[in-house]
């Protein structure tokens, strides 16, 4: 069975999404931020159910985008948002971070039940892309600035890729990419990566 | 011979020009004083309009009269309001413009004089009414943003609850249309009944936030005997707070207004402990004559400001609200109680206490320490 990850502050609610899927998938669960990033380490996640507002500030979006990024820059997971912040912004900043779904609190089980399938169905089409080598990149440019920025964009994301897929490995990147070692330095120093303990993620 | 009458005549001379200077100065002092008279009847009869332009306005072409303005004539925008009167004759006339993202305002006046002091004076006298429509603008523009500020938090603070309880709501009718076997049912059973505590707090913080500054005549139906410290462990256990708590005592009060204040209390120490590692906490609860006093706190940094603490929409977080301590205060001085907080050498402490009796008439005034 998929491992689902609810990532819910409220209790009461968090049980009662969770005893509605574990009889299609493995649930696990947490609380907040860290605990959801405890259970993403443990476990093979391949779909996050994720509420925006977690503590220590549950009226506002900062700790669940923050885990989106995460999860989006880390993971292969599918991040479905359910969520009660609405504001366009909040809606807007999860959309273009890569959240696979955006649904609003409050909203029927079926429909929940219904994202988790369909992200399901995308991240086995994604995986089955990716082992013949077909790697999905995504980027946000602005429609009108011209073919530079979205060159630049795409190229960062690849990059950015590669080097995460081969640990930093300049040497592997540079393989992989086709180009030369001294190509991956300039790549890293013109778009300010940094292996990810220096650059402290958690 | 000579000299005596050149000596008259300059005599004669200085005493005239005297006589002129001061008379010319007397005037001067007339037409300043009158000026002062006008800006400060101007600025009363702001106030007596409450700072609303539309209705200081009209009462300003009279007063401008007296400094021998004959007509005042604007434009201004501002938010969704605008104000008009026009002048299309041909006089002279000064007019002062600034315009703004929030509002614009075009005014003028027609002088009677336009030459020499009374210029000045009149001069004077318009910068004045500028910068006072100009203020009440702002004034007006500021308290509108704040009111929608405060609006939207207020709304964020009871939504995020609201929305949970409703979504719970959803997810129950699914399941409870989908529980077959008995091992299903005993666990559904038992998820609900670990879920009911944190439920019921929910609920009641929802009751207490719609309650906050409605006036309430309690009929003593929803009262009932509250184990303060009992309800202080659980609301401990349930933010995952670990701390003591010493004494016990009860009050007979509604039990989702206790709850909401605590809850409140203890969020704010739970966010506080996130950035604080090794925060403990701390409870104690006790009887004194009629009243019971509660001691809620935490060994961690003092809190700057700490009287402001109880400010609504005060807050220090850059996500918070600013409304639960508010909140909180609010319903323990409608309760006959009083509330305080302190920076002390152990750490942050919170006082409360309350009547054992339950509310009274008058409630106590009381004050952060």
């Amino acid at each position: 069975m998929e491992n689902v990850l609810i990532v819910e502050d409220d209790k009461p609610l968090r049980s009662q999404i969770r005893f509605a899927l574990e009889e299609h998938y493995n649930i696990v669960e947490a609380g907040d931020r860290e605990a959801a990033l405890d259970c993403l380490e443990k476990e093979s996640i391949g779909v996050v159910i994720l509420d925006l507002g977690l503590p220590p500030n549950e009226n506002t979006p900062e700790e669940g985008i923050k885990l989106l990024q995460h999860i989006l820059e880390n993971m292969t997971a599918k991040v479905i948002i359910l969520t009660g912040q609405t504001t366009e912004g909040v809606a807007m900043d999860a959309i273009k971070g890569g959240a696979f779904d955006y649904i609003m609190k409050p909203v029927n089980m079926e429909k929940i039940l219904f994202s988790i399938e369909r992200a399901i169905l995308f991240r086995d089409a994604e995986e089955k892309l990716e082992k013949r080598g077909v790697k999905k990149i995504s980027f946000n440019v602005e429609v009108g600035q011209g073919l530079q920025p979205a060159r630049e964009e795409a190229e960062k994301n690849f990059v950015l890729r590669v080097l995460r897929d081969t640990n930093f490995n300049v040497y592997k990147a540079a393989k992989l990419l086709n180009v030369k070692r001294e190509s991956i330095y300039y790549f890293m120093k013109k778009f300010g990566f940094k292996r990810e303990e220096e650059n402290g993620n958690d | 011979m000579v000299t005596i009458k050149l000596l008259e005549y300059m005599y004669l001379f200085f005493v005239v020009a005297g006589a002129v200077t001061i008379l010319i100065l007397l005037y001067l002092r007339y037409l300043t004083n009158r000026a002062f008279k006008v800006m400060l009847r101007m600025v009363d009869a702001n106030r007596d309009c409450n700072y609303d332009i539309a209705r200081f306005l009209p009462n300003v072409q009279g007063l401008m009269k007296v400094v021998e303005i004959d007509e005042v004539f604007y434009h201004i925008t501002y938010g969704e309001s605008s104000l008009s009167r026009s002048y299309t004759g041909k006089r002279r006339t000064v007019v002062r413009e600034v315009s703004r993202p929030d509002y614009s305002i075009h005014l003028g006046i027609i002088p009677l004089s336009p030459r020499g002091y009374q210029k000045y004076i009149y001069m004077i006298v318009f910068e004045t009414l500028f910068l006072l429509i100009e203020m009440d603008i702002l004034m007006r523009i500021k308290v509108t943003n704040d009111a929608f500020i405060n609006f939207s938090k207020l709304q964020a603070f009871l939504l995020h609850d609201v929305k949970n309880v409703t979504q719970f709501i959803r997810s129950l009718f699914f399941n409870v249309n989908r529980v077959e076997g008995a091992e299903r049912e005993h666990r559904f059973i038992e998820s609900l009944r670990e879920s009911m505590p944190a439920l019921k707090v929910r609920t009641d913080k929802i009751l207490g936030t719609l309650e906050v500054g409605v006036a309430k005549k309690g009929d003593g139906e929803d009262r009932q005997e509250i184990d303060i410290a009992g309800l202080i462990c659980e609301l401990f256990e349930l933010h995952g707070i670990k701390g003591d708590v010493t004494g016990n005592g009860s009050i007979v009060e509604e039990k989702h207004l206790v709850v909401t204040v605590f809850d409140n209390i203890i969020k704010n120490i739970r966010d506080k402990a996130a950035g604080e590692p090794g925060l403990r906490c701390f409870a104690s609860v006790h009887e004194q004559d009629e009243a019971l006093q509660v001691t809620i706190g935490d060994t961690g940094s003092p809190v700057k400001e700490i009287e402001r603490m109880f400010e609504p929409f005060y807050t220090t977080k850059s996500s918070g609200l600013g409304v639960g301590l508010f909140q909180a205060r609010h319903i323990v001085k409608n309760l006959g109680g009083a509330m305080t907080a302190a920076n002390t050498e152990r750490g942050v402490e919170f006082n409360i206490s309350f009547v054992k009796a339950g509310r009274t008439a008058d409630p106590i005034e009381s004050t952060a320490t």
